[in-house]
């Protein structure tokens, strides 16, 4: 088996840096990882590029980034425990809202639909395009055409396309939660989900799109609580 | 290939009995080598090995060493005296559980019984 060249590793390593892992022996251990499984299959005669992209690909949909993830999850398991006895002990009152929490965490709203700026915030604003103040229902992310959209809790595709009824919102996606929630996603470039889907926490549902009233490519973002927008802020994870 | 849930917790077993058998050895090559030996019916995915690797050297049952390789650095997991126990008692538990598994699964109970 002929060894990868140094050009080569550090072509690797510059990428696996760019994925912005903060587990750096995880990184390095993967990095061996990856270039061992690209010189096997280059052993067996497929070229450089097609042996990087096969290796990346067998490590799911989720990357690599998910197996630092996995492991880190793993290894703080016991101090997380460790926080939930201590808890316990606060009292009845506090316990029940821990198991709350975290039997809730999965079916009502509580990831960022994508990794992005926050544009425009819940609330009185002037509308960027018709410059008038009015409420906006919801949140603005920025992000780039064809950026994923992920779903921000467990739930059942309402609907997904052009509403007529709607048609600012462009090609929207609305999703139905546990306790009367639904989240909505406006402007889309395409929904990958169609009506009568049943999504999970951070499935893709659809690529980030400038469609219907909209100046530029971004998200707009709503949360409902029985029909009622409420501030999306308050369903994801600060920062 | 076996199905998630019948792999989920047989993952360490298999790790320990490796390293038990072979000494020394890396990620990529437990992967290859479990691949090889099972007849591809085990495939372990990275999500899965890395982080129970990560696990049992936490747990001290696993020490590792890094050698640099063709320009990069290699981690060796090795068990410890503690994880030599573990894997001797794991192998045991375990083909305890296949013998009564079998049993369990036998559609002609024998009638000695």
């Amino acid at each position: 088996m002929i060894p990868l060249s140094e050009f080569q590793v550090q072509r690797i390593a510059e990428d696996l840096t760019m994925l912005g892992f903060s587990y750096q022996a995880l990184e390095e251990e993967l990095l061996d990882h990856v270039c061992c499984g690209i010189e096997a299959k280059m052993a067996d005669g497929q070229s450089f590029e097609s042996a990087y992209e096969d290796i990346m690909q067998e490590f799911g949909p989720k990357g690599m980034l998910h197996v630092e993830k996995q492991t880190l999850h793993l290894l703080t398991k016991e101090q997380r425990n460790m926080k939930r006895l201590s808890l316990l002990a606060v009292g009845t009152a506090a316990l029940l809202m821990t198991i709350n929490l975290s039997g809730l965490a999965q079916s009502v709203p509580s990831l960022k639909p994508l990794d992005g700026e926050i544009i425009s915030n819940f609330g009185m604003r002037t509308h960027p395009i018709k410059k008038v103040k009015q409420h906006h229902r919801g949140v603005d992310f920025k992000a780039d055409f064809g950026t994923p959209i992920k779903a921000t809790a467990e739930g059942k595709v309402l609907k997904a396309g052009v509403d007529p009824n709607a048609k600012a919102y462009g090609i929207k996606i609305e999703i139905e939660h546990a306790e009367g929630y639904t989240t909505l996603f406006a402007h889309l470039q395409e929904a990958k989900v169609k009506a009568g889907d049943t999504v999970k926490a951070g499935d893709i549902i659809g690529l980030v799109g400038s469609t219907g009233r909209s100046k530029g490519p971004h998200l707009h973002y709503e949360v409902r609580k029985d029909n009622k927008p409420v501030n999306p802020a308050n369903y994801m994870p600060e920062g | 290939m076996y199905s998630k849930e019948l792999l989920k917790g047989t993952l360490q077993t298999i790790v320990l009995r490796l390293l038990s058998e072979r000494g020394k050895m890396y990620g990529y090559e437990i992967t290859q080598t479990v691949k090889a030996l099972s007849a591809d019916k085990i495939q372990l995915t990275e999500g899965a090995l890395y982080p129970s690797l990560h696990k049992l050297e936490k747990d001290g049952l696993l020490q590792t060493e890094k050698l640099r390789v063709n320009g990069r650095v290699r981690k060796y997991y090795q068990l410890t005296p503690t994880g030599k126990r573990a894997a001797r008692d794991r192998t045991h538990e375990f083909a305890d559980f296949v013998q009564t598994m079998r049993l369990l699964l036998n559609l002609q109970p024998d009638t000695n019984l």
